[in-house]
């Protein structure tokens, strides 16, 4: 008589395991964990300074200037580069604060009820029917352009649709019986909502990130192209912007910071998507 | 013997897995006679539904059937075309599901989904003779008021009544074979005595084959003709219903009889089964049950023994021999003393109401309130079960609840070893709250999925804050010792844990703070059969240990009889008997409980003699009416009863009724 066979299978238990375990998962992290090295290791693998002339004025392509250069010699390849990381340091920073406001608002809301709930959702709806775009320009207008004010803007306006989300999710949660467990064993309010509800609800909460994020990215760049972004960092955008003057001399300035914006979302999106797979959501 | 209508030779379903085909159905293997009624009898992953959705040519992708033959009527129904095989389904084999709530389609009317029913397999029949056809259906299920009901959508039928349109609409064409799968699982245990007969008479009536689908033996012996017993996607036994019933030849089949808390017979410990039902994606070789057999022997282990006789009794054991069913034994005269030791109460519960007010709407201005709880006094002793059994819906959760403070009551006293627990806030709250602990009903629900088994059952002394790190070590490797788990399984999640070893957990974190009394919620109710006798003795074991207070919360009669010194019935919100265990099960005296008992499906054939089948489903807890508020089912009820309503009297024995059934001894 053996007693109580302990089982020893462990199929892809691991977040990392079940997003790998999808096609579109795999491909959105790669992508995306890409981006973000390049982001990381602009200076090491930018060829040139992306802001000094050093090659001939609007070469197409060549194997000195893979991407070819702009108006002024400078090489697209390092501008393009470069602004992986701007749009990198924009897009996890207004995350970030997203994330932060999203999470204790969609939080206590969910978990107090009540008249506070009540307040609470109200305000949120107040920054749901700003205009987030407009907001953004007008800002750029007032305080001239800038990394830290786009960031705040954004910041400030983008948590709504988590803090919906995660109260949705920690609604559902605080019904569930580990919650009641926990209440019975005499927690405070406090532990229940950070160590038993949050943890549950912020993953829903990460797949809408990962949306947010490809979002932020297309406003930056849109932002950008515009000429409202920060003149001392390069952008994708920015270049855009530029290359729309010589739209039918040189294609391949608006092609390759064009590309590397359409790649950036895609991942973006394609990764959201694996995570929703991998987190049994649907 | 009849000729068969159905007839299964060697099916073999299977489902692709990371670690290969899961083989979910294997050789099985049965013919059904007209009119014969097959009981199909197994836990969670035996396979009995995969072998239903089989015939109905239904199995679900990626799975794939890989031998074997279906026929009906002589016709192979692998070989026939996805047209044919419709044509086939609804109108030659009629389907039920377990969950009646999701069968329907909820955006349309019930007559016109039973409507389509028809229609799909008689094109010609015009609209009014379908009408006609679909009301009197529903009026044969035992609707009422078929008529105007046939208009009306799903959300507004009870579970009852929707489990009958279910029945309604399989037997629509006069199918030969019906199958029921769980067909009265999802149902308390009122509303199941009414469907099953339902289910007899329909049978009866259009002199279908009928397969029915349970984990219940009870529900099993009291519909079959013949039964199979499955376990790890094998049929391991069949026979007549007597045949398997008065000797089994299957250590399982044995093993699981002997393992069912009964109505009757002596209560004690139960011998249960070891181990757990196999995970179907990794079968142990040779028999699947020999890792849990006593009689396994080297033989078991590598070679898959022969069901034998197909037509007769059979069982596919190697030992078949040797089987012989355990005996309860009884450890009751130890109970039966502790009854009558007079002990103060540890929980006083007095007078307690929970109502909920509706919110009100715009243009209703009546705020409706929800008695929940309705007036309910009770105590538990130390060392004591008091069980509070109850159909859904009754209160006794909410009742548990508000004992926890997990809802506030709306009046009323907790008094726990004379404080009050109604009254105490903050961190006087917090440290009453260590004496009082529970156990959660769903053990997939009662733990976070995000912390490790260690941290799950630390909390509850984390949270107390009175030990340091090395000393919660100590006491969590304690704990998991005191409810037989491994020291291995501290580091598992709860997904990688069973049903039972879940529930296992739960009782170790609810033991952490060495509480004087436990809150259980239905603690065996999402169990497999035969782990709920395992739990059943662990619960009882603890008790006897630690000489703790349990206040067992649950439907299940029988197995609240093998648990409770004391039981308390709960009907819409108040006690309406209540009494030692032996009285209020031998003597009942209030009309309910009386029906209560009967409605449960003995395991034993033959065993059904005068079964009392309450008519209309529990009404909903609105505002209070006068009267009885069991008048409406109840058929002992006189004038007097829709006049007044009776209160708790007696004692020890107590009921409220002005009709009692039996002279009582108190």
């Amino acid at each position: 008589m053996i007693l109580g066979r302990s089982e020893s299978r462990h199929q892809a238990t691991t977040l990392i395991g079940r997003l790998f375990a999808t096609t579109s998962g795999k491909v959105g992290a790669i992508v995306t964990l890409i981006v973000l090295l390049v982001a990381i290791f602009a200076d090491v693998l930018a060829p040139y300074d992306p802001l000094s002339p050093i090659g001939p004025s609007l070469s197409p392509p060549t194997r000195e200037h893979l991407m070819g250069t702009d108006a002024l010699g400078r090489d697209l390849l390092s501008g393009v580069i470069h602004g992986a990381r701007t749009s990198m340091v924009i897009a996890l920073s207004v995350g970030a604060v997203a994330m932060v406001i999203g999470v204790l608002v969609g939080g206590i809301s969910g978990y107090a009820g009540g008249r506070l709930d009540d307040i609470l959702m109200r305000f949120t709806e107040i920054v749901q029917v700003l205009p987030r775009f407009f907001l953004a320009i007008l800002a750029v207008a007032f305080f001239g352009p800038g990394l830290l004010t786009l960031i705040l803007v954004l910041g400030l306006t983008s948590w709504v649709i988590l803090a919906r989300v995660i109260r949705a999710e920690v609604l559902s949660l605080r019904a569930r019986e580990f919650v009641d467990s926990a209440l019975t064993q005499g927690a405070r309010g406090s532990r229940v909502l950070f160590r038993e509800i949050l943890p549950n609800a912020i993953p829903v909460g990460i797949i809408y990130l990962a949306l947010l994020l490809a979002f932020i990215i297309l406003i930056e760049a849109s932002l950008g192209f515009l000429g409202l972004g920060d003149p001392n960092a390069i952008s994708w955008g920015f270049l855009a912007g530029q290359a729309q003057q010589f739209l039918r001399v040189a294609w391949w300035l608006s092609v390759f910071p064009g590309l590397a914006i359409t790649a950036t979302v895609l991942g973006l999106n394609l990764l959201g998507d694996g995570l929703t797979d991998a987190l049994g959501r649907r | 013997m009849t000729q068969s209508v159905l007839s299964v030779k060697g099916l073999r379903v299977s489902f692709p897995t990371p670690d290969g085909r899961a083989r979910a159905v294997q050789d099985v293997g049965f013919d059904l006679g007209r009119g014969e009624t097959l009981g199909i009898v197994g836990e969670s992953g035996s396979g009995k539904t995969v072998t239903a959705l089989s015939i109905m040519g239904l199995v679900p992708r990626p799975g794939e059937i890989e031998a074997g033959s279906i026929e009906l009527n002589g016709e192979n129904l692998r070989r026939l075309g996805e047209r044919r095989l419709r044509q086939v389904r609804g109108s030659e084999i009629g389907m039920i599901f377990q969950e009646p709530m999701t069968s329907l389609h909820p955006t349309l009317r019930v007559g016109f989904q039973i409507a389509e029913a028809i229609r799909a397999h008689d094109g010609v029949i015009s609209r009014e003779e379908v009408r006609a056809r679909v009301e009197s259906l529903l009026d044969r299920v035992g609707i009422p008021d078929a008529r105007t009901r046939a208009d009306e959508y799903p959300h507004t039928w009870s579970g009852g009544m929707l489990q009958r349109a279910m029945i309604a609409m399989a037997v629509a064409n006069d199918p030969d074979v019906l199958i029921a799968d769980e067909p009265t699982t999802a149902l308390d245990v009122t509303i199941q005595a009414q469907v099953l007969e339902v289910l007899r008479e329909m049978r009866t009536e259009t002199g279908a084959a009928l397969i029915i689908i349970s984990h219940d033996l009870g529900v099993i012996a009291e519909m079959s003709d013949r039964i199979a017993v499955m376990y790890g996607g094998r049929i391991v036994e069949t026979g007549t219903l007597e045949e398997v019933f008065s000797r089994p030849l299957h250590p399982y089949t044995a093993g699981l009889m002997a393992s069912i808390p009964s109505l009757e017979g002596p209560v004690g410990s139960l011998p249960s089964i070891p181990g757990r039902p196999p995970d179907i994606a990794q079968l142990p070789s040779g028999c699947s049950f020999h890792p849990r057999c006593q009689l396994a022997q080297e033989v078991c282990a590598s070679s898959v023994p022969d069901l034998g006789s197909r037509d007769g009794h059979g069982a596919a054991c190697f030992f078949s021999d040797s089987v012989e069913r355990p005996v309860q034994s009884s450890a009751n005269v130890l109970v039966a003393q502790r009854e009558r030791i007079p002990t103060p109460p540890l929980l006083e519960v007095d007078d307690l109401r929970v109502h909920y007010k509706e919110r009100r709407r715009l243009f209703d201005r009546r705020a409706r309130v929800a008695r929940a709880v309705d007036g309910i006094s009770l105590t538990v002793a130390e060392g004591e079960t008091l069980g509070l059994v109850g159909e859904s819906g009754c209160g006794k959760t909410t009742t548990a609840r508000a004992i926890l403070r997990l809802v506030e009551p709306t009046s009323g006293h907790v008094r726990f070893e004379g404080r009050d627990l109604c009254h105490t806030e903050g961190s006087d709250l917090r440290r009453l709250r260590r004496d009082i602990q529970a156990v959660f009903q769903d053990p997939f629900g009662s733990l976070n999925p995000r912390l490790t088994v260690r941290k799950i059952v630390a909390s509850p002394l984390e949270i107390q804050g009175e030990m340091n790190r090395a000393e919660i070590r100590e006491r969590v490797r304690d704990l998991l010792e005191l409810v037989s788990l491994g020291q291995e399984l501290e580091d598992r999640y709860p997904a990688a844990l069973s049903g039972g070893q879940r529930q296992r957990v739960g009782i170790a974190r609810a033991l952490a703070l060495e509480p004087a009394m436990l809150v259980l919620d239905e603690p065996l109710s999402a169990l497999d059969v035969s782990i709920q006798a395992q739990i059943l003795n662990l619960l009882r074991d603890l008790q006897d240990r630690l000489g703790l207070s349990y206040l067992l919360i649950a439907h299940d009669l029988a197995a609240v009889r093998h648990l409770a010194n004391r039981v308390a019935v709960m009907y819409l919100g108040k006690i309406v008997e209540s009494g030692f265990r032996d009285e209020v099960y031998s003597h009942p005296a209030h009309p309910y409980t009386k029906a209560l008992l009967s409605a449960v499906p003995v395991p034993r054939p033959g065993a059904r003699s005068d079964q009392i089948v309450l008519r209309g489903d529990l009404p909903e807890i609105g505002d209070r009416s006068v009267g009885c508020r069991f008048a409406s089912r109840c058929y002992r009820a006189e004038a007097r009863c829709l006049e007044a309503e009776p209160e708790l009297q007696g004692e020890p024995h107590a009921f409220a009724c002005f009709f009692p059934l039996a002279e009582t001894v108190s």
